[in-house]
């Protein structure tokens, strides 16, 4: 089990490096533009915005961009830091069961004597922690940069949106990892993960905006993500964590069945 | 102990739509290298991954090593070396971290014997595996099956790939593994390669075990295609003696089918003016067709 994880932890290195830079150019882009962006009137700039639009933007509406947490979570944290690092653990639960059928190179690893359950399990493992420390260091370089740019952030709320950020990326690999299993081919779990997530994503967004649909949003799994409320609350919901922790081992459990049962 | 023993193994794919193979029986004894023959889809491939419980089968029984294929599959991979039809190593690494990744498995490696089998292939392990050919690639997997001297190796149409020489040097790692007690299950679409190593051969077709031959009446067989060129005339009780099977008239001359071996049509063609004689293996489904039409 340590020999897989080992020789997976340097073979994603070089990837999940690229990935860390790509999140911390993205931040550092919106951290060096929130002082200009403090002296725009964002709330005279909304009123001109359709309301639908602007409902969008969730609880604190326009007024949550002149905080470094709203202006964060409306602009990074909500969209594209998450889909980033789903696209990492989409790809790696892709490429565990569907694409190491599609591309025979299971065949070997499963002649080795290891069971397919600790396989997975040690794959597993590599994905959690790539996506942990994808997490914890963006937000870390976030803190030191707001520093460097002298504005304030707290850093229990980050601490507490991080945690919440991997349990959400982990879900979002059970679901992956399941997919993993029943499909055939990486790209279509790749595929039909990120469609699920940008789905879950304007689904809620949605219901945030249109008044008819408002009670539906708490289906879409982003109900369980709201980066704005925990960095600016600085506190988080434990039962929406389980559930976020539940889907991620549900996923993972269906998938070592399926995997154990299945012809490769 | 029969190291591989399966009892009317069956393994039907698309739920029943395709079959793979069915009711098959086999019983290879230790330190026996058993051939495995067929063309493309007859199921050689279909029994290997069966044998690795990489799928399972529809029906019927498989005991690799006394031990049950699929709840014991961990430990019967412990003591199995696998050369896999189509080489996927990663490609990322060099020959090297690839050895010691797959070394990491395994608990005993005698290091002086990887270093011989290296040598004797001519492997360069500091190179990048996507940087292999397909020779170098199938050279590194064959080091791979081989470097903890297992007690069963399985081989799927191992020497694809490998130069004329690099395959004489397989024949004789494969041939010396049998001295420490090594069983070999080899599938292979080559009859030479077969009647080379092999103790038994296995015939397969669409799925069924046709027969079950010890090498030396398959060797008995030495099915030959003979291409004479001629512009003579020979007379027909001339070529059909004995152990020709055929014999068809081509623009060039004659084209003979034999069986067994062939000095008295020598000693017969001897009286006439050849211009050459070609001599080949007919393809296997053309063996099939006249030995094991069932």
């Amino acid at each position: 089990m340590l020999n897989i994880i080992r020789h997976k932890i340097k073979e994603q290195f070089r990837g999940v490096y690229l990935y860390l830079i790509f999140l911390s150019e993205f931040a550092w882009m919106y951290i060096a533009l929130f002082p200009s962006m403090q002296k725009v009137d964002i709330e005279a700039m909304m009123a001109q915005m359709p309301k639908e639009f602007v409902g969008f933007l969730g609880e604190g509406g326009a007024a949550a961009y002149n905080t470094i947490e709203g202006f964060l979570s409306g602009e990074f944290f909500s969209f594209f830091f998450v889909l980033l690092i789903i696209f990492y653990v989409a790809s790696v639960a892709g490429s565990i069961i569907a694409g190491g059928i599609e591309k025979r190179t299971i065949d070997f690893d499963l002649s080795q004597p290891i069971s397919r359950t600790r396989k997975l399990l040690s794959e597993t493992a590599v994905a959690m922690f790539y996506s942990f420390f994808l997490v914890f260091a963006t937000n870390i370089l976030i803190k030191i940069l707001c520093e460097i740019y002298s504005v304030s952030i707290g850093s229990k709320g980050l601490f507490l949106f991080s945690i919440v950020a991997v349990l959400f990326v982990w879900a979002i690999y059970g679901i992956a990892i399941f997919l993993s299993s029943i499909f055939k081919s990486k790209i279509a779990v790749v595929g039909v993960t990120i469609f699920f997530t940008l789905g879950s994503y304007i689904f809620y967004a949605l219901s945030l905006a249109v008044e008819k649909i408002k009670d539906y949003g708490k289906y879409s799994i982003y109900n369980f993500y709201d980066p704005q409320k925990i960095l600016s609350k600085a506190e988080i919901n434990i039962n929406q964590c389980l559930i976020l922790l539940a889907i991620f081992i549900i996923g993972l459990l269906l998938s070592l069945v399926i995997f154990n049962k299945k012809d490769v | 102990m029969n190291i591989i023993e399966t009892k009317k193994l069956t393994k039907y794919y698309l739920r029943g739509k395709v079959l793979g193979v069915k009711n098959l029986n086999l019983e290879i004894a230790e330190g026996e290298i058993f051939g495995f023959i067929g063309p493309n889809g007859a199921g050689k491939s279909t029994t290997i991954r069966l044998l690795l419980d990489l799928i399972r089968p529809t029906s019927g029984k498989i005991k690799v090593l006394g031990l049950d294929a699929h709840i014991d599959t961990v430990q019967i991979k412990k003591q199995i070396g696998y050369l896999p039809g189509e080489i996927f190593l990663p490609e990322s690494m060099t020959g090297k971290n690839c050895l010691k990744y797959y070394q990491g498995f395994k608990s005993e490696i005698d290091h002086k014997y990887v270093a011989g089998i290296v040598k004797r292939l001519d492997l360069d392990l500091s190179k990048k595996v996507g940087d292999y050919s397909k020779g170098n690639k199938q050279k590194l997997a064959i080091l791979l099956a081989v470097m903890h001297k297992p007690k069963l190796l399985i081989l799927d149409e191992p020497t694809s790939g490998l130069d004329p020489l690099n395959q004489q040097e397989f024949y004789s790692i494969i041939l010396e593994t049998k001295k420490w007690g090594t069983t070999t299950f080899l599938s292979t679409h080559i009859l030479e390669e077969a009647q080379r190593i092999c103790d038994r051969v296995g015939i397969i077709k669409d799925g069924k075990l046709i027969r079950i031959e010890n090498i030396d009446d398959f060797k008995h067989k030495n099915i030959r295609d003979i291409h004479i060129e001629t512009t003579q005339s020979i007379p027909l009780s001339e070529l059909k003696i004995p152990g020709v099977t055929k014999v068809e008239r081509t623009t060039s001359g004659y084209h003979l089918t034999t069986t067994g071996t062939n000095g008295a049509l020598l000693k017969s063609l001897a009286k006439f003016n050849i211009e050459d004689i070609k001599v080949s293996e007919p393809s296997l489904e053309e063996i099939f067709m006249r030995f094991y039409k069932e």
